[in-house]
Formats: structure tokens, sequence, C-alpha cells
């Protein structure tokens, strides 16, 4: 430094405990660019003595490649000196004696002191804080590459998922689809069988037997319309079915009028199976005998959930009611035989009562007891 | 033909047993049936040989048609109605189905009050529509 140039340093020693004392590297620099005055956290920061800095330009500890652009932006800081951060928001570098660089971060400060004008720069190594940006970065990078990961694999999980559920309907709809077929099939054989049978008792018997096929192929029917292959919607079936034997035994709806309260309840095919045979069952019968010589009358079908969770199915009519001597555990009747069969399946109470006209009453639970 | 000649139908069902029922029940009911077939070829060759007026079509058949394919072919080339046999279907084949303008669907296991009802709409319906030959 040359006589011209060299200031005097500020000697106040409140001013330079106030440095020492300071958290951060402090430079303070004078207006060509001349260090003169650091402290002890400087001396950490950039690795060199005191005595090597002092006196030096500012330069010294900007890396070469910001070096020219320094010196202009010093000299225009004087021109219009205010307090700032240095760098206008770019990542700032300082040269160490050993010459690797190091984060920083600057402020400026413009001083005026015994009639010089002055910069007072504090200077934060930032190294631990861009670590850690960078680690926190690196982090963000990381999860979002395991999201991302992580979403594909619930995608391809979901996909084949609903792969296997899409091929298990398509399965369980060509099984009912084949089922229902071969039901047919039966029906059809019976059919046949029945049309060459002369005998009047014999021909009913196997055409009773076909409409008993057809109750069960109903529900397969049913199962594959609705797409729940573990329920049926008893409602739906019930209509149906007793739509059916009507036009079955050629019964009008002008003649036995017809009161259907069916109850929105779903069944499984455990419960519906024998459940739509003892329904066939009982309406054929109220058909066949209840109303003879073209007597009118009606026929209430009633199937309910009950409070206390149990199931209730009851056919009645205001037919000529049953004979007197009538008793279901002995009565020859196939029909009854069967009814009496399948409320055992399904483990439910039936009971008969034939005071004006008759009813059948089964109540059942959804689920087997165990 | 005259209207007191009973309406010529035309089964096209690959369960032969079903089909036979089938032809029995419409004999019984007084139509007449023209063949028992079980593909889409098979039923072409029976139109050509003997047309018939009312074609009973299972939707899933032999051969590399389906019964609506069978359909829309036949309605093309002769003056035809169409009476589905169906299972359940999806909903694509029933819109696929739909456009080929049916007169009819029956659903298996086919009773013969439902087989009398739907042909006897059938026959109705193409009893009172003009025919484009006379």
């Amino acid at each position: 430094m040359s006589d011209e140039d060299s200031v005097a340093l500020p000697n106040d020693e409140q001013f330079r405990y106030a440095m020492e004392a300071a958290p951060t590297g402090m430079i303070m620099i004078d207006r060509q660019g001349h260090i003169v005055l650091v402290n002890g956290q400087v001396e950490r920061i950039f690795g060199y003595g005191r005595a090597e800095l002092i006196g030096q330009p500012v330069e010294k500890l900007v890396p070469e490649r910001f070096r020219h652009a320094h010196a202009g932006f010093r000299s225009s800081f004087f021109v219009s000196p205010q307090t700032r951060l240095m760098g206008g928001g770019r990542d700032l570098f300082g040269l160490r004696r050993d010459g690797t660089e190091v984060p920083i971060e600057i402020g400026l400060n413009p001083l005026h002191m015994d009639g010089a004008d002055f910069v007072l720069s504090s200077v934060a190594d930032i190294t631990e804080r861009k670590r850690n940006e960078r680690e926190r970065e690196e982090l963000f990078v990381e999860l979002q590459h395991l999201n991302a990961e992580l979403e594909h694999r619930v995608e391809a999980r979901t996909a084949e998922l609903s792969a296997t559920l899409r091929e298990r309907e398509v399965l369980l709809q060509e099984v009912h689809h084949r089922v229902k077929n071969n039901l047919q099939v039966i029906s059809s054989l019976i059919a046949m069988q029945a049309r060459r049978i002369d005998d009047g008792s014999g021909r009913t018997a196997l055409e009773e037997c076909q409409t008993r096929v057809q109750a069960i192929a109903l529900i397969h029917e049913q199962l594959c319309r609705a797409k729940d292959y573990a329920r049926i919607r008893f409602v739906e079936y019930a209509k149906t079915l007793v739509r059916n034997v009507f036009r079955a035994a050629g019964v009008s709806g002008n003649v036995v009028e017809l009161d259907l309260q069916v109850d929105d309840a779903a069944l499984t095919v455990e419960k519906a199976i024998p459940c739509g045979l003892i329904l066939n069952e009982l309406v054929t019968n109220a058909l066949k005998h209840a109303f003879p010589d073209g007597r009118r009358g009606k026929l209430v079908v009633l199937f309910e959930r009950r409070s206390d969770g149990r199931l209730r199915l009851m056919v009645s009519d205001d037919g000529v009611g049953l004979p007197k001597d009538f008793d279901a555990r002995t009565c020859p009747s196939l029909g009854v035989h069967l009814v009496r069969t399948l409320a055992e399946q399904l483990e439910g109470e039936l009971s008969v009562t034939s005071d004006s006209g008759t009813c059948f009453e089964l109540i059942f639970l959804e689920r087997a007891s165990a | 033909m005259t209207r007191a000649e009973p309406l010529a139908i035309l089964i096209v069902e690959d369960e032969r047993v079903v089909a036979r029922d089938l032809e029995e029940m419409l004999g019984d009911l007084g139509y007449r049936v023209t063949g028992v077939v079980s593909s889409g070829a098979e039923a072409l060759h029976s139109m050509n040989r003997e047309p018939a007026q009312l074609i009973l079509l299972d939707i899933r058949i032999n051969g590399p048609l389906d019964g609506i394919d069978v359909a829309v072919i036949l309605r093309r080339r002769f003056e035809v109605q169409v009476v589905y046999l169906t299972a359940h279907t999806d909903e694509v084949t029933t819109e696929r189905a739909q456009e080929t303008q049916p007169l009819g669907y029956l659903s298996k296991p086919i009773h013969i009050a439902e087989l009398q009802a739907v042909i006897g709409r059938a026959a109705a319906r193409i009893a009172s529509q003009p025919r484009s030959d006379v």
C-alpha cells in the first residue's frame, strides 16, 4: 500500500473489541478496496493470518473468476453506499488461503470515520447451511423418486388387481351362463319327455319338475344380471318367479289377484335356492288347489326381514283351504314334502294354518346356525 | 303367402336339445319352423332355401359370428325380424342387440307361456307391417 493510499486505521478500542466479538467474520476495507481491519472469524474462514490480509486488496479473498467484476461492484458501492446484502441473491464464494472456495454470505455496511469512507462487511461462512440445503434437496429428490416409484407400484398393483377382478367376474359370469344353459337343456329334456306322455298325471308331474329346474335357473340368471355373484335381491327374483308360475299354471291375474309384498333383502345363493324352490312349490300348490273351477281369489306372497333379524316367507290364499285331516308331516304330496325338506335345510320353522284359505309361513335365519 | 298361414320361424340355437324343444313348443303353438340351425352360415343357407319371417336367435352360437352379427347380415339380405334368446348379457352386447331392432327377448330357461307371449307379440307386429313385396 502506498502512502497516498494509506488511511488511518480506526483505533477506537471499543470498535475493535466489538468487531472481534462479532459472531461472523468482519472485514473493513477502505475506498480503494484495501483491507484495513479483520477479526478472528475472518482468519478462521479464510485461513489467513491477520497480518497477511491487512493492507491487501480485498479481491485477494475473491475467487479468480469473480475478481474483475468484484472491483467494479466495489467502486459502484461507494457511489451510492447503503447497508445491504451483497450479491443480490446470487451464491457468493470466498477464496481460502489453500485455494479452496468457501460459500459465504456478505452484508455490506458503509462507514464514515475520521473523514474517510469505509465498507464494513460481515462475512458468514454458510458451508453448513449450503450442505444442509444440498442434503435437503437430495433428500427431496430421493423422496420424489421414492414417491414416484410407490405411485407406480400402487398403479401397477391396482391394475393387476383390477385385471384379476375382471377375470374373476368373467369366469363367474361364464360359470353361471353355463350352469343356466345346462339347466335349460335339462328343462328342455323334461319338457320333451312330458310332451310324449299321454298319461295326464305323469305329464303334470314332469311339468312341475320342469318349473323346479327353472326356479333354480332363475337364481343364476338373477346373479348374472346383477353381476353380484354372492347375493341375490329376492324381490326381483320373487316377482319373476311368481309371474312365471302364474303363466305356467295358466292362471290370469284377473282370476287370482296377486299381492306381492317383498322386502328388498338380499340372500346368499345357499339360502336363495331353497327359499326360491319353497316359494315355487307354495305358489304352484295354491294355484293348483286353492281356486278350483275358476274360483276367484287372492294370493298374498310376503317376504320380510323381521325386527329380530330373522326372515319370514309367507304364502297365503283365500281359497278353499286344506282338507281337515291335512298334516304337512304326513302329506304324500311331493310339493309339500319338498317344502318341509327345504325348510329343514334352511333350519327354519314351518307352520301351516287353514282357517279361511291356507297360509304357509316359514321363518328362518339368514345365516346358518353354528 | 296369405295372412292365414302360420308365421314361419327359423331357430338358430347351438344347444340342439334346447332347439328341438323350441321347435316342438312352436309347433304346439301353431307356428311353422323352417329350420333348426346352430351357426350363422347355416342360418344363411336355411334362409336362402326357405325364407322365414322371424328368426329365433341365440346370441351365443357356434362359428365366428355371434347371434347379433348374424341378425345384422340376415336383416340386410332378407325381410326378417328377430327375437333373441338370451341368458343374461352385458351392456355392450345389449346395446349391440338393440341396434338390430329385435321384436323381443326370451330369457332361458324358456317356458312355453313366455314363448307364446313373446312370439305372439312379434307375430302381431309382423302381421301389422306392410310387406315390401306386395
